[in-house]
């Protein structure tokens, strides 16, 4: 199979990711919960965990990084208790489900009032109509760092400055950018980063989390045992376990850890590079083919590893499915989560087919899938 | 019969802390390890760092510098 789905999961792992999870089947306890040998290899794995993506992300406390299931968990918490009953929120067309339906939920139960920061007809971001947006009520900006559906690239340092001038609180979704793209969150005005490990991070599907920049605060949505302060009527109020009730995720955490190992010696640039120069690759070629259109602005811009087309006015579906019967081609079609990008677009009803790149994707693979795109544009009718 | 003596204990609110000063008094090669919060310091639960009474000086002064939060910092005596 060639794998261009990378953007709903990478397949590829690291060898040491797999090792690493296997290793902590074996011997690992319960993180912060106990000081025998089992549980002190989980708290420190996790502990160290921790300090590798306060690294990666640019969080200058450790204790701040807070592990959650994946980026969706991770946004549920930091909307449903960083933002405060009544406020106005910014979010934008280019969001996927897991900002937008915790965002109408507070909207629904808080009373927030939510605007959207419009996207062009090829899914670009108006930031100057997001900074007109903002007003004395405004409190809270969510954003995507890179779009699911086009890989379309928003200026965070911007909207950060931004944030910082207004005292906005600033959280940026950063499922499809962490691992492929430099983040500092202290720099870029960051409040709070939502991060998934399954994707760009090539760590275990299970694992994710949040940087929280030191004086944010936010409410637990779940509350439960921590292994500490056990005598305390609700959960304690110091991050991380003020965040993570319950057991954590440390077999995947462990495998986390040795992804995070993995971006760290391979570097953040260099993967990000070779992505986009596989995405650029495609893109050239599936651009000359007579019928195909694709998303986005390509010209003199950074975009992340993401290309999504259309044949003529086919079913997504069908192209995918095509892709994957007769090409062993694995592509995502349809409305990829994210009904406002595809609502600017224009392709509610026809979706799109989604093409995104690893690490671990070879040129040819991707010669092998233009010339697959090349072939269904000129045989179907 | 298990002999006892006292030991300087220091606990922690958070898992985290508890790592970080782990891993700093490992790096300093001041003596020690960690063990669950005896009861005369919490009636919680949670882990603590026990090491030698004479340590407690440089004990604290190494956790300011690098920032970690401690809770107590008291003697127990434990078995040995």
């Amino acid at each position: 199979m060639i794998y261009l789905d990378n953007a709903a999961t990478t397949i590829h792992k690291p060898q040491e990711v797999i090792d690493a999870v296997t290793a902590a089947m074996t011997t690992m306890g319960n993180a912060s919960r106990g000081a025998h040998d089992g549980a002190l290899t989980a708290s420190r794995t996790v502990y160290e965990a921790r300090c590798k993506a306060a690294k990666l992300f640019g969080c200058s406390r450790p204790d701040h990084v807070v592990f959650t299931c994946n980026s969706t968990e991770a946004l549920n918490i930091a909307i449903q208790g960083a933002i405060l009953p009544g406020s106005h929120v910014i979010t934008t067309d280019l969001e996927h489900n897991s900002v937008l339906r915790p965002l109408y939920r507070v909207q629904d139960t808080q009373g927030i009032r939510l605007d959207f920061a419009r996207a062009d007809a090829q899914g670009a971001l108006d930031l100057d109509h997001l900074s007109r947006l903002i007003c004395p009520e405004t409190r809270a900006i969510v954003c995507t760092h890179m779009s699911n559906l086009t890989g379309e690239m928003v200026d965070i340092s911007r909207i950060g400055q931004l944030a910082r001038e207004h005292g906005i609180l600033l959280i940026v979704d950063a499922s499809q950018s962490a691992g492929n793209t430099p983040i500092d969150m202290e720099k870029m005005g960051i409040g709070i980063l939502c991060f998934t490990g399954h994707k760009g991070l090539m760590g275990p599907q299970g694992t994710g989390g949040m940087c929280i920049r030191e004086g944010v605060e936010i409410r637990p949505l779940k509350e439960g045992g921590s292994g500490v302060q056990s005598y305390r009527h609700r959960q304690p109020e110091e991050y991380p376990t003020r965040l993570e009730a319950g057991t954590l995720n440390g077999h995947g955490i462990a495998g986390l850890s040795a992804a995070l190992d993995y971006i760290g010696r391979t570097g953040v640039e260099t993967i990000g590079a070779k992505e986009r120069l596989l995405a650029r690759h495609f893109y050239e070629g599936v651009s000359r083919i007579d019928g195909v259109r694709t998303y986005g602005h390509f010209e003199n811009r950074d975009r992340g590893p993401v290309v999504a087309l259309n044949i003529r006015d086919y079913d997504s579906g069908e192209v995918s499915d095509a892709l994957s019967v007769d090409y062993d081609i694995a592509t995502r079609s349809g409305a990829h989560c994210a009904p406002r990008m595809h609502q600017a677009l224009g392709t509610t009803d026809q979706g799109a087919v989604r093409f995104s790149f690893s690490w671990f994707n070879r040129m040819e693979e991707v010669d092998q899938a233009v010339d697959a795109v090349r072939e269904i544009a000129q045989t179907a009718d | 019969m298990r002999q006892s003596k006292e030991f300087l204990v220091i606990t922690f609110s958070e898992t985290s802390d508890a790592m970080a000063a782990e891993k700093l008094f490992q790096g300093l090669q001041i003596p020690g390890r960690i063990i669950p919060i005896p009861r005369q310091l919490s009636a919680g639960c949670g882990l603590s760092w026990r090491t030698e009474m004479n340590r407690k000086e440089e004990a604290r002064a190494q956790l300011s510098k690098a920032g970690i939060r401690w809770q107590e910092m008291a003697p127990v005596t434990l078995w040995a």
